[in-house]
């Protein structure tokens, strides 16, 4: 029973008993309206609840920023319903585009009624099992709750940048005539640039385009051979190393800049495998094209942060996974504990480029309230390049990532060493 | 709120005060008079801060003020009509908070109508019975009296318990 009914009954009650105490019939005829009311409750009362409800989206998978418009339809099979009441769960940090969550409307017999709503939500994979009814008379005093089922699920992937230019070029593991394949056989050549004429240079070579526009020289064009290679991408999802200051934590910067490597270089026509280092280890096994890209980013889209796993896990590593000789990008923004591990994966043969996302300066200088804090803070600044520095001269590659500069220019402006 | 709902719920406001009044008025009790004007700023007051609990302190002193005003011999008509007013108006103020929830206009008006009606009906329902009721003088001895309350709460008590198990 409802606060609403207790709430009337109380009153006729008390109005029964103060004409009893009183020996006043008149006081008895106060609490008629009040009968009366609740009398109509009840005849409007729902009785037998026949719905079908379904929940449909306007996409199943959707990016960080799009609105995703939700359709509910409900179909009354049963006798009129006067009063109903729908509930639609609130997810974590949803913004509601359009619309609302709570709907109150009548239903006839054999009608379908049709709601919409629009939301944003960050990345992440969002399930519903059923659909909130409340059925009631028109003034509420007698409820009925109702969970229709109606399960769905929508995957929001996370957002990923377009990357032009990376001077990052690793060593081909793989020597194919390309990813894709095709029943007549190729040059397996790929154009690459135009030089000055060598002696000695096929004459097929020749750019004779550029030559009769330059009638005192040759020049001839140069190809490059279609070679791939082995990219892992390894993301660190480690609360420990994320996290770094109250709820604040790198892991969406670390997840973003995974999914833009992760498209880079799969249309690159490199073979592309990665592992999310969480609690649950999720695996992703090398392969090529967008099938590929789509599994990468279904995987990053329902990563979260672990609090149970170490980078330990590394001694293990498939080699089905990170093939011989392979590049492992290792996204993390990295302890001065890693070391030793990173340094025994260099060592094994894997060609290691580190990318450490770094907490926004403007937000640590606005936090480093007391002298305290702003010493701990640049101890820790101090720690992280001496780390870098111990990356730098066994002969990693490192890209520190200040996240107040976005991804795109950070990667185009990283310098490699020479090997 | 929809605009009919508006002027329905203005409309009962002023019947029961107009009413309380001048049931109080008549039979001259002053402070019953001033209570029922307090109620006024009451209103006024309470409906911006939107919380239900201030709706159901102000039907709780409209029924207790009606109910001293019947033991005070002030008239029996008014003071159930009064009442019946305040159960109405307290209805619609609670729906108030319902009504911003849905996003289709088509939807909350069609709601808010078939509300109304029903409203209407049980109100004016309550009111004829009530009045009637005051037309016809019985004289009941006080055993029979009691055992008809007992009998009608027994019934109500009956009634809610077989659709909490349904």
């Amino acid at each position: 029973m409802n606060t609403k009914l207790n709430f009337i009954l109380l009153i006729i009650i008390s109005l029964f008993l103060s004409a009893l105490d009183r020996r006043n019939g008149n006081l008895c005829l106060l609490a008629i309206p009040f009968l009366v009311y609740l009398g109509t409750g009840l005849l409007f009362s729902p009785g037998d609840i026949q719905f079908l409800a379904s929940r449909t989206f306007s996409s199943l998978r959707s990016n960080e920023n799009e609105p995703i418009e939700v359709f509910l339809t409900i179909e009354n099979y049963g006798p009129a319903i006067h009063h109903l009441h729908l509930y639609e769960p609130a997810l974590p940090n949803m913004y509601m585009v359009e619309g609302s969550l709570e709907q109150r409307f009548t239903i006839s017999a054999g009608e379908k009624v049709e709601f919409h709503y629009k939301f944003q939500v960050p990345r992440g994979w969002y399930t519903w099992q059923t659909i909130k009814l409340t059925a009631s008379d028109p003034f509420g005093l007698f409820k009925k709750t109702l969970q229709l089922p109606a399960e769905a699920r929508v995957l929001v992937l996370p957002k990923e940048s377009a990357l032009q230019r990376f001077n990052f070029h690793p060593k081909p593991t793989l020597r194919t005539t390309g990813p894709y394949l095709s029943r007549m056989a190729g040059s397996g050549i790929d154009f690459w640039g135009v030089r000055e004429y060598h002696p000695g240079d096929s004459m097929r070579l020749l750019y004779w385009q550029k030559t009769a526009r330059h009638p005192q020289c040759f020049f001839s064009k140069e190809f490059e051979r279609e070679e791939m290679a082995d990219i892992g991408l390894l993301l660190d999802a480690r609360a420990v190393t994320n996290q770094y200051y109250g709820n604040e934590n790198l892991f969406e910067y670390s997840i973003h800049a995974a999914a833009t490597l992760a498209k880079y270089f799969l249309s690159s026509g490199n073979r592309v495998s990665m592992l999310l280092l969480s609690d649950n280890l999720a695996r992703i096994f090398p392969g090529y094209g967008k099938q590929q890209l789509v599994r990468i980013l279904d995987q990053l889209a329902g990563c979260t942060l672990g609090e149970r796993v170490t980078l330990e896990t590394l001694k293990y590593l498939p080699g089905r996974l990170f093939p011989s000789h392979s590049v492992i990008l290792i996204i993390s923004p990295l302890q001065s504990q890693d070391f030793s591990t990173i340094a025994r994966l260099h060592f094994k043969g894997y060609q290691l480029l580190l990318l450490k996302p770094s907490p926004a300066k403007s937000f640590l200088k606005d936090h480093s309230k007391s002298t305290l804090d702003s010493l701990a803070i640049r101890a820790s600044n101090l720690e992280q390049a001496v780390l870098l520095r111990r990356f730098q001269q066994i002969g990693i590659d490192v890209i520190d990532w200040n996240v107040d500069q976005s991804l795109i220019q950070t990667l185009q402006s990283a310098r490699f060493q020479r090997k | 709120m929809e605009k009919s709902t508006e002027i329905a719920y203005r409309i009962f406001q002023f019947a029961t005060i107009f009413l309380l009044v001048s049931g109080f008025g008549i039979a001259k009790i002053w402070l019953g008079v001033i209570i029922i004007l307090i109620m006024i700023p009451y209103w006024s007051i309470t409906r911006h801060l939107q919380r239900k609990i201030y709706s159901w302190v102000s039907l709780v002193i409209f029924v207790g003020v009606a109910a001293c005003g019947l033991l005070s011999n002030a008239s029996s008509y008014l003071m159930v009509a009064g009442v019946s007013s305040a159960l109405a108006c307290w209805e619609l103020e609670d729906q108030l908070p319902k009504s911003m929830i849905s996003s289709i206009p088509s939807v909350t008006s069609s709601c808010e109508k078939y509300h109304l009606k029903i409203l209407a009906i049980a109100i004016s329902t309550g009111l004829i019975v009530a009045e009637a009721g005051l037309f016809l003088k019985l004289t009941l001895p006080f055993g029979l009296v009691f055992l008809a309350a007992v009998l009608v709460l027994f019934c109500i008590f009956q009634l809610f318990s077989l659709f909490k198990r349904n």
